[in-house]
């Protein structure tokens, strides 16, 4: 409740409203660059310790931007998107249709970054092994014209050694101090990592943080 | 510039309006009104701190170390509610000597100031409260006195006095433990050491059935003449009143971020409020830190600051055509003393002496410390983030063939901008990014951080005095206002150029938070820092207010003693989350 007082006295005016307007650069028709598609107001966004739910939100996973609609603001009755400042986002959720996806700015150092790149990655499972899934787009040409292409691509990142996930020789890689236990695991849950989806890898790794007493 | 309006919620409430509807409403016992404001609850909101400093006794000149550890409602166990903690040295006649602003984002946090030689002897009371609890009896501040010896002025006033004292007393026990459900143990390689020498200590942390305890420690070791009290215990030095009071009225919200910046704007003309005023914070820089607040009924307005250090404060209304106004800042300090304030000093003579020594290390110290520590590096400073993130065109002016005029720099180099004259005047436009086409109104227009309209004042700045122009060709929605634009000057100096303003504004330092202060001291891991001619003669040997045990309970640290042998005290004190507090006091002799 106080915290509700503090941010309508020192915030007043729509928090999310913090940042450029969003334009479109991709033809929609043959570009898949926002996620989810169809914007809804069932996301939230966490900022400065407050969740503001059941909100338009979109990420745009080739910029790596997160754009806000509010339906009031409208610019020559034209539903102006903004993408709300980096710096002041600390997660936010979006309904995708493999379910809700929570995703978080994940910084690596410049001169590390090796694999990954400072942005926004969807976190499955948080701690010592992270699980995390990269939501992205290439540009493409195609037929003549620019089209962007969506993508993703899920990483282990285990006591600060990441590594890509594309099947079980990366997993078992990517959990290699339990590595038997791990493959046992895999077999007897009839999981192929190949097609897996993201809830079974996350028990993947539960498991294997379960073996570490973790 | 474009005003949205009705496009969000513009709650423009005044905070006392708020507070007093939603808290008041409580205290009348309106709970099912508000059913998340019960009395239960509102007494969670109640917080408290607890003080701890590396020593009692100070000399002028030293620093003192803090800690202060935030508790909740019952103070009972760590909390993290306010993340501001106000730190302040009153005088015996309840005067502040010092002030600090402490930025505690964690459940504890340290700071450290230097006690000024302009001091007289005797006690001085330190008192630490946040922006909430200024809403409760001054009584449930944290306090904690300390004694201060200036050998340079009249010592008159110092008492002294022929007693078996407390630490004579404390010395035929190695060891004293006091705990409240935490059991600390700590174990020296010996108890005995040379100068300059490698002391290692490991720390356990238990409850009292014996489990490991992860536990928040601060240690200090420390001249033993200088520590005069082991009573420390967090549980014993909670003030707390027996709960809200009906009728308490809350007039200052928790700084859940940083410190608030309030206050209100009135018209010159005639002393009234600047009703629902749109105005503009900006603090003078090379980073845009702008802020935008409407001010409500009363011209009340508040802002955030998160920053550090003494900061160049200016507060405008976003239309330059509004007419004069002033600003009146509330103060940040609690300005009253209704609490008991520190007796005189007395000192035990069985310490003249050892004070004596430790006067004269002060000084020793305050002479070669600088040099001691030359070899390191100050921290790089991180750079400040303009609110609006990344600009769509930066131009570094060094980057481009020398120009005469800023007039010619727009015209030749910066995309996106023009100069328009209308009337005799210049106004700065802003493609709209699309076409080729402007925006249909003006842009944000900022010199080192600071809204400023008069753009043939910016036009006529040096170029050689412009580091670099950003742009940002795209609406841009801040605190509810969207601007057709930003366009930033930046000079190398950072501070306007010396651009006046048409009309007045409020421009003011201000004290933000205080910078972080450190605990230092050298290391002789190598012979030639050993046998280094520079005089080690801390009187506080180590000081570490961040000390956490592990899962197990254990941890450890590691310090080297100095060039004075003598006695010392090593003083450990801490709190598990659970709120079990306990401390150890026991001694150390280097020979």
């Amino acid at each position: 409740m106080l915290q509700d007082i503090y941010q309508d006295v020192l915030h007043p005016s729509d928090a999310l409203l913090h940042g450029r307007e969003y334009k479109v650069y991709f033809d929609p028709m043959h570009s898949k660059v926002l996620i989810p598609e169809n914007p809804n107001p069932t996301a939230s966004v966490l900022i400065r310790n407050k969740m503001y739910q059941n909100v338009i939100l979109q990420y745009d996973t080739y910029k790596d931007l997160l754009v806000y609609q509010n339906l009031n603001i409208r610019i020559n009755n034209l539903i102006t998107p903004v993408i709300i400042n980096r710096n002041i986002i600390e997660e936010f959720t979006l309904q995708l249709p493999s379910g809700p996806a929570r995703f978080r700015y994940l910084s690596f150092p410049e001169d590390q970054e090796g694999l990954l790149s400072s942005a926004f990655y969807e976190i499955v499972t948080e701690g010592v092994c992270q699980f995390i899934i990269d939501h992205s787009a290439f540009r493409k040409v195609e037929e003549g014209r620019v089209a962007y292409k969506y993508k993703t691509e899920r990483y282990i990142i285990n006591a600060g050694v990441i590594t890509r996930i594309r099947g079980k020789k990366s997993l078992l890689k990517a959990l290699t101090d339990e590595a038997a236990e791990v493959s046992a695991y895999l077999k007897r849950s009839n999981i192929l990592v190949k097609r897996a989806d993201k809830e079974q890898i996350k028990d993947v790794v539960d498991h294997y943080l379960t073996l570490k007493h973790l | 510039m474009t005003w949205i309006t009705n496009m969000h919620k513009c709650v423009n409430i005044s905070l006392k309006t708020v507070l007093l509807r939603s808290i008041c409403l409580l205290f009348l016992g309106l709970e099912c009104l508000h059913p998340a404001f019960s009395q239960d609850n509102l007494q969670h909101l109640k917080e408290s701190l607890y003080l701890q400093t590396d020593r009692n006794l100070y000399i002028v000149g030293e620093q003192v170390w803090i800690k202060v550890n935030k508790l909740d409602a019952q103070g009972k166990k760590p909390d993290n509610f306010s993340k501001v903690v106000y730190i302040e040295l009153l005088s015996k006649s309840g005067q502040p000597v010092n002030q600090l602003k402490l930025h505690v984002p964690d459940k504890s946090g340290s700071a450290g100031f230097t006690l000024s030689d302009t001091l007289s002897s005797g006690n001085y009371l330190l008192r630490a409260y946040t922006n909430w609890m200024k809403n409760f009896p001054a009584t449930d501040f944290s306090f904690k006195t300390i004694s201060v010896i200036n050998p340079f002025k009249s010592m008159e006033e110092i008492g002294v006095k022929r007693s078996i004292p407390v630490l004579e007393a404390k010395n035929t026990s190695p060891e004293i433990r006091t705990d409240k459900g935490l059991v600390l143990e700590a174990k020296f390689d010996t108890t005995t050491f040379g100068t300059r020498e490698r002391v290692k200590v490991n720390i356990q942390a238990r409850d009292s059935k014996g489990n490991p305890v992860e536990a928040d420690l601060s240690v200090s070791i420390v001249r033993s003449c200088l520590f005069q009290d082991i009573r420390g215990n967090i549980h014993d030095a909670v003030h707390l009143s027996g709960g809200v009071e009906p009728g308490v009225q809350a007039s200052y919200l928790p700084e859940l971020e940083g410190v608030i910046l309030s206050g209100k704007m009135l018209s010159s003309t005639n002393n009234q409020p600047m009703k629902n005023e749109v105005i503009m914070l900006s603090i003078v820089g090379k980073a845009a830190r702008c802020q935008v607040y409407r001010t409500n009924d009363m011209g009340e307005f508040y802002f955030n600051l998160d920053d550090s250090g003494v900061q160049e404060l200016v507060i405008q209304p976003v239309d330059s055509a509004v007419g004069d106004y002033f600003v009146e800042l509330e103060p940040d300090f609690y300005s009253a003393y209704d609490h008991p304030l520190p007796g005189p000093l007395t000192l035990d003579t069985t310490i003249l002496r050892a004070l004596n020594q430790v006067i004269i290390n002060m000084q020793i110290e305050n002479i070669y410390q600088p040099y001691q520590f030359h070899k390191h590096s100050p921290n790089p400073d991180t750079p400040e983030i303009d609110f609006y993130s990344e600009p769509e065109y930066h131009i570094l002016i060094s980057d481009y063939i020398p120009l005469k005029t800023i007039r010619e720099v727009i015209k030749e180099i910066v995309p996106a901008v023009s100069v328009r004259v209308k009337e005799g005047r210049s106004y700065l436009w802003v493609g709209n990014g699309v076409d080729d086409l402007h925006f249909n109104n003006k842009p944000l227009v900022l010199v080192d951080g600071v809204l400023f309209d008069d753009v043939d004042q910016i036009l006529n700045i040096r170029l050689t005095e412009l580091e670099y122009i950003e742009v940002i060709n795209l609406r841009y929605f801040l605190d509810g206002l969207m601007f057709e634009g930003i366009i930033h000057f930046v000079t190398k100096e950072g501070s306007m150029a010396g651009l006046e303003f048409h009309h007045a504004v409020f421009r003011q330092a201000y004290a933000a938070l205080s910078e972080e202060f450190f605990f230092r001291s050298p290391g002789y891991s190598d012979d030639s820092d050993k046998s280094s001619p520079i005089p080690d003669f801390r009187n506080t040997l180590y000081w570490n207010p961040g000390l956490q045990t592990r899962e197990d309970g254990h941890t450890g640290f590691e310090f080297y003693t100095a060039d004075d042998r003598g006695e010392y005290i090593v003083f450990i004190e801490g709190i598990s989350p659970e709120g079990k507090s306990g401390s150890l006091y026991k001694k150390l002799i280097v020979q």
